[in-house]
């Protein structure tokens, strides 16, 4: 019975595939840290408990350091647009 | 009600004002008196003191030339009035000496005008409040440490109130006018009857010349005719403000041109018989400026004493001179808007400054005016003795413009012929009578307040005129360089020999530049789609981690994902704008030279205002970065993002989430 509810509140972490416990159940759309590879992560469904990467979105962008002309002829991955 | 910035705006500044109101909100003769010659009509605080200050420097005797100096000072002023009532008649648009000057003498002499007079209007707020500070702050000591705070909260409630309407502030402001007016017109009454033994009143006690110690020094001829004109032209400071209410006709309730014509006439003559009464009164008591006292007050309280109810009219005198100096300020309130919006509608200054805004006043001058304002007193640390030698100067200067204008005007007016009209570039003008004399008036007082500018910039020049002399002709500058712009932005935007072939081609390219798969980008994503078949999802991978994950997800969704190239750029450093706008520069500029490519950019918005600064900032910054490319269209997908408090209660609110939640599963 225990090992059942305890698997119930056991999600996989989309980053590094570990499983993470829960001491409750958590309430949907709850935004935390994985205790592992501390990505922030979300609650997205709670039966079955699921998670998935919460949104990603970049802070406040650091200043311009150069001249982005030079540094694009580095870019050996580039894929250009097919004409 | 919540609290937002509209709501805390609609308390401070009222609810808006439809234009038809605008004839509303002009001003009657009452309010207008108040709220143009505020300024005029506080000189008298200080105008005899500073004639004085000057002819003590000759010595206690010269004090005998204070009247016949205050009478020459007062004949200038009848001049310039004059000149002003011919200005409103003839330009009933308003405008004043920039209009006049503009009209008659060209540009450039125009532009002085305006930029004199914006920086006199600036130093009107200025002196106008650090004097009234300085009044305070004499009362109270234990206040001076905070005079610029002080100074500054000042103009702050002018502004406010000033941003509340005219008509109100017009209301406001009369008070303390009105009531500064008839208490010192009292005071010189009371003295009147007193110095003339009228009623069997009392004399007041005099001071008697031989009290006062001369300096004991001979001067030259050419030294004391040098101090005489200065004390002239120290006494010109009367004259401020004067020209206030040409710029203004159109604030005045029709006919405009005659109420403002009339509104003018009685300023003068309350603001010299004001004058002419202190001069005389303190002439006939023998009364000599010193640091501690003022003039007026040192009369007010010789004409007062062992008087019934004397400490209260001395009271009332000095409580109002305190108010209409600070009060003065709303001259320049009034004027440095109308005469930037005049500047802004020829395109000398910023086009937002003629607009008016929710009170049908123009929001953008009186901001400016207040920030500009407030540099100053903090500058100067809110001295405003500091600051006197930068006044009056560019009034001086408007005013011989002015006249000379008009002097000029009178000459195209004594051409016509009975019954004929001529258009000048602003105003019609008529064949009329007596031509001659107006011109000779214009030109005589043209030409004397130019004298006046002259020695007010040989007698302050070290104390600080020249920064007037500096800032007038760079304001000049700054004018056209403003007016080149709008110029070459007229030119660029102009359809003359426009030819459709020359616009750019659209290249079929949409760029989308995503920080993740979530519900606003997929939006983005959708919209790209319709709008080109080749989208490109930018998404720039600063390790190895984020890398994998979008790839993961973007695999998730193949419905949305199919036919758009994930393009993921490599990038070891943290300003990912950098190789954002590089990319999309890149294809703009080499892939696709000469042709507009389009990047749409997802955006989510919260629907509560203040958090909508928590997001967002690398679309933002990316917006203007892309603005600078000249082939860049930018789309904005925004995705709002719902608040779900007002729906119900937490509770039925987590329950739903739950649900959702279930059903997603």
């Amino acid at each position: 019975m225990r090992n059942q509810e305890e698997k119930a509140l056991t999600a996989v972490c989309p980053e590094c595939k570990k499983g993470i416990q829960f001491h409750a159940a958590p309430r949907p759309y709850h935004l935390f840290l994985c205790p592992h590879c501390e990505t922030m992560l979300l609650v997205t469904a709670v039966s079955p408990l699921q998670v998935d990467w919460a949104f990603e979105e970049p802070g406040k962008p650091i200043p311009h350091r150069g001249d982005w002309r030079l540094e694009i002829r580095n870019w050996g991955n580039l894929q250009a647009p097919n004409l | 009600m919540s609290i937002s910035l509209h709501n805390v705006k609609r308390k401070l500044i009222g609810e808006p004002f439809p234009n038809h109101l605008e004839i509303h909100e002009r001003l009657d003769k009452m309010r207008a008196l108040a709220v143009f010659a505020s300024d005029p009509i506080s000189s008298n605080a200080y105008a005899t003191e500073a004639i004085m200050s000057v002819l003590l420097l000759i010595g206690a005797g010269a004090l005998r030339f204070t009247l016949p100096l205050a009478l020459a000072v007062a004949g200038l002023v009848l001049l310039v009035i004059f000149s002003y009532i011919q200005t409103i008649l003839h330009y009933p648009d308003g405008g004043g000496a920039y209009t006049v000057t503009k009209d008659n003498l060209g540009e450039t002499p125009s532009l002085f005008a305006g930029a004199a007079l914006l920086t006199d209007y600036i130093l009107t707020v200025s002196v106008s409040v650090a004097a009234g500070i300085r009044a305070i702050t004499s009362a109270q000591p234990m206040l001076r440490p905070y005079a610029i705070p002080l100074a500054l909260l000042a103009i702050l409630i002018l502004t406010w109130i000033n941003l509340r309407g005219v008509r109100e502030s017009g209301t406001i402001f009369a008070i303390p006018t009105y009531l500064f007016v008839v208490g010192v017109l009292l005071t010189v009454f009371i003295s009147l009857i007193r110095i003339t033994g009228f009623f069997g009143a009392s004399h007041p006690v005099p001071i008697t010349p031989e009290e006062i110690a001369g300096n004991g020094q001979t001067i030259t001829t050419f030294l004391f005719l040098w101090l005489l004109l200065r004390a002239f032209a120290a006494g010109t400071t009367a004259l401020t403000g004067i020209e206030a209410i040409s710029n203004g006709v159109q604030a005045f309730k029709p006919p405009e041109a005659k109420n403002a014509a009339k509104t003018m006439v009685i300023m003068g003559i309350i603001a010299m018989s004001l004058f002419i009464g202190i001069t005389f009164v303190v002439s006939q008591l023998h009364l000599i400026p010193n640091e501690h006292e003022s003039i007026l007050s040192q009369m007010a309280r010789t004409v007062t004493n062992g008087m019934p109810g004397g400490i209260i009219l001395y009271y009332w005198v000095q409580i109002f001179t305190m108010l209409i100096l600070i009060l003065a300020a709303n001259t320049g309130y009034q004027d440095f808007p109308r005469l930037s919006s005049f500047l802004a509608k020829d395109g000398y200054l910023p086009r937002w400054m003629q607009n008016r805004g929710d009170r049908l006043v123009y929001n953008g001058g009186i901001v400016t005016l207040a920030i500009i304002a407030s540099l100053v007193i903090i500058v100067f640390r809110a001295d405003e003795i500091a600051m006197l030698p930068l006044y009056a100067l560019g009034v001086m200067l408007s005013f011989s413009l002015s006249q000379f204008g008009m002097f000029k005007l009178m000459g195209r007016i004594a051409h016509l012929k009975p019954g004929e009209t001529l258009k000048t570039h602003v105003t019609t003008i008529h064949y009329e009578k007596g031509t001659r004399w107006k011109r000779a008036l214009n030109g005589i007082g043209s030409a004397v307040t130019f004298i006046v500018l002259l020695i007010l910039i040989a007698t302050k020049f070290v104390e600080g005129a020249w920064i007037i002399i500096l800032a007038v002709p760079l304001l000049v500058f700054a004018f056209r360089t403003i007016k080149h712009h709008y110029n070459h932005v007229a030119k660029d935007l102009s359809m003359q020999n426009f030819d459709p072939s020359q616009l750019r081609d659209i290249a079929n390219i949409a760029i989308v530049p995503i920080s993740d798969i979530h519900r606003g980008t997929s939006r983005a994503l959708r919209y790209a789609c319709r709008l080109s078949d080749h989208v490109e999802a930018l998404y720039i991978s600063t390790s190895e981690a984020s890398k994998k994950r979008i790839q993961e997800k973007w695999a998730r969704y193949p419905e949305l994902t199919e036919g758009v190239q994930l393009n993921i750029i490599d990038y070891e450093y943290r300003d990912i704008l950098t190789p954002l706008e590089a990319y999309i520069a890149y294809v703009a500029e080499d892939v696709y030279p000469g042709r507009l490519i389009t990047v749409v950019i997802p955006e989510f918005v919260p629907e509560r205002f203040s958090a909508r600064f928590l997001h967002n900032q690398t679309a933002t910054l990316l917006r203007l970065r892309l603005k600078a490319h000249d082939n860049v269209v930018i789309i904005d997908v925004p995705y709002l993002i719902r608040e779900t408090r007002e729906a119900g209660s937490k509770k039925q609110n987590a329950e739903r989430e739950e649900q959702a939640a279930r059903d997603n599963a």
